[in-house]
Order: C-alpha cells, then sequence, then structure tokens
C-alpha cells in the first residue's frame, strides 16, 4: 500500500511504475514483432 | 553381453553423444522446439507473478531508499541477462565456425534482438532508478557506458546479419562481430571493481554472503528464472521462424 501511496502522491513509487511499466511495453512489443514474423512464415514449409 | 554394461563402453559414449547431437539437425529440432516454446512461456509467467508478488508484497521497504529500490527486481534480471545471453550467442558462434552447424547461428540470430531488448530494459530501468537516487538519468561512467556499448553490440549483430544478403557470409561476419564483443563482458562484470563508478558495487555474489535481504533477494532471483525462461520460450519460437525462412530461401534457389 505505501508503494501504491507512493505512486498516486507522485513520489518515488513513479519512478518504479515507469520502469516495470516500460519494461512490460518493451517486451510486449518483442512478442508483438514475434507474433507477426510467425504468421508471416506459417505457410512457408518446414525444413 | 548385457544391454547396461555396453552403454559403458566407448561405443556406448559414442552413442549418447551422436543421440543429442542428433538434435543439431534442423529438421528434428524444428518439431522439438515447437513443443517446448509454450511450456518455456508457460513457466516465465508463472515465475514473474511470484516474482512480482514477492517483490512488491513480501520484501520489505528498504531503509536507506525507501519504495525506489523495487527497480531491482526488473533492473538486476535484465542486466544479468543482458550479459548472460551475449555469452551464450558468442558461444553458439564459436559453435558455428568450427563445427560449422547451421542451427548454432540461427539460435545467434534468435537470441540476439532478446537480448538487445534485455540491455534496453536494464538501461531505462537504470536511469529511472538514478533520478531519485543519484539525481540523474545518466553519467558516463564504467558500467553505464559499458553496457550502453553491450546494446550497441547487439544492434551491431541485428544490423550486420540484415545487412549482408548471403546467409552463410551474414553467419560468419556476425560470429566474428559476437565474438570480439565478448571482451565487453568482464569490462561490465568487473568495471565497478576496476574504476571509480558512480554505480554501486555487486550485491549479490556467488562467493560472498548476499548483502540484502532474503525475501529481496527470493524476488530477484525469481525474476531472474522468469526472465531466463522467456528469453529460451522466444528464442525457440524465433528459430522455428528462422528455419522457414531459411527453408523458402531454398526452395526459391532450387527454383531459379
Amino acid at each position: 500500500m505505501t508503494l501504491l501511496h507512493e505512486i498516486f502522491a507522485g513520489g518515488h513509487g513513479s519512478f518504479v511504475a515507469a520502469a516495470f511499466a516500460s519494461a512490460f511495453v518493451l517486451v510486449g512489443a518483442e512478442l508483438l514483432m514475434l507474433r507477426r514474423r510467425s504468421r508471416r512464415t506459417k505457410g512457408l514449409p518446414p525444413p | 553381453m548385457s544391454q547396461a554394461s555396453s552403454s559403458l563402453g566407448p561405443a556406448g559414449v559414442q552413442r549418447g553423444g551422436s543421440r543429442w547431437l542428433a538434435y543439431a539437425s534442423p529438421a528434428r529440432f524444428y518439431p522439438l522446439a515447437g513443443r517446448m516454446a509454450p511450456w518455456f512461456f508457460a513457466a516465465a509467467a508463472l515465475l514473474a507473478l511470484a516474482g512480482l508478488w514477492v517483490g512488491f508484497f513480501v520484501a520489505p521497504t528498504d531503509a536507506q531508499q525507501g519504495e525506489v529500490y523495487r527497480i531491482i527486481f526488473i533492473h538486476v534480471p535484465a542486466a544479468w541477462m543482458s550479459m548472460f545471453i551475449y555469452g551464450v550467442m558468442a558461444a553458439y558462434c564459436a559453435l558455428a565456425l568450427v563445427l560449422r552447424t547451421r542451427l548454432s547461428s540461427m539460435m545467434a540470430s534468435a537470441l540476439a534482438p532478446t537480448g538487445a531488448l534485455f540491455t534496453a530494459i536494464a538501461l531505462v530501468s537504470g536511469a529511472l532508478w538514478g533520478q531519485p537516487t543519484w539525481g540523474t538519468w545518466w553519467v558516463w561512467d564504467a558500467r553505464l557506458t559499458s553496457e550502453l556499448l553491450l546494446l550497441f553490440l547487439y544492434l551491431g549483430f541485428i544490423a550486420l546479419e540484415s545487412a549482408i544478403d548471403e546467409p552463410r557470409r551474414a553467419e560468419r561476419a556476425c560470429a566474428v562481430l559476437a565474438l570480439v564483443g565478448t571482451v565487453n563482458l568482464p569490462v561490465i562484470y568487473f568495471s565497478v571493481q576496476w574504476w571509480n563508478t558512480l554505480h554501486q558495487g555487486a550485491t549479490v555474489s556467488l562467493t560472498a554472503a548476499p548483502l540484502m535481504a532474503r525475501t529481496m533477494l527470493a524476488g530477484m532471483l525469481l525474476m531472474t528464472l522468469a526472465c531466463w525462461m522467456y528469453a529460451i520460450a522466444v528464442a525457440l519460437v524465433r528459430v522455428r521462424c528462422i528455419l522457414r525462412e531459411r527453408g523458402l530461401a531454398g526452395v526459391a534457389r532450387a527454383h531459379a
């Protein structure tokens, strides 16, 4: 609860929220790109 | 002679070795990777949930830094993975150069974007930790600069691979780049000992007791395992894409 209070009060908790949010955005972007590449190559014959 | 006793002999060792080497064949590795990837994704999700729960709800508030220290649960695993993946990538490149196994080069290619991702996460989360604790987003100290250099090595690897059309030549050039870049790994790790840096020294070491609470360490290790499982899962899916792409290239050349 202290962390949530810090985040909404604009304290240092917002840096924690930003760090985790940026990590999740980057991971999400990688997964999205991988999904697109996987779909693009799906029709190709396996080795 | 019984089967058990014959397996202890040199022939048995050779048979065992060749059984493992069989998975270096793309045709055998492809379905195996497809079967394994969902399990690694599931393990990554479960471990990340456990790590986040321990990190946010079990680990106590730090006496000096307060709540902001919780960035450690993403920053340190990402930084460890950035170095570890590079090491694995370089090992695959060395195997590709020495044994000329194509799957090794493909694994290195599959790992590079994920390595770059973890390096970027380490740098961004580090900047977000630096501002409230050091009063600055960035300093050109040895640890931060060498980590930034690692990101450039990953990006250079990806760019070099896409710049050369012929896959064999691209693989060789990338392997040389990756192997030369390994010089940077000890520089990153020992930079806090070799130079006077703003970045703190290691809190966790294999040779000494950790300088943090057990719950903090547990959360960090759970998140590290989650990142590890994620990296394996993503690499397996990506290597399957590469195999399909190379398969098409082979078909296209055959029809030309």
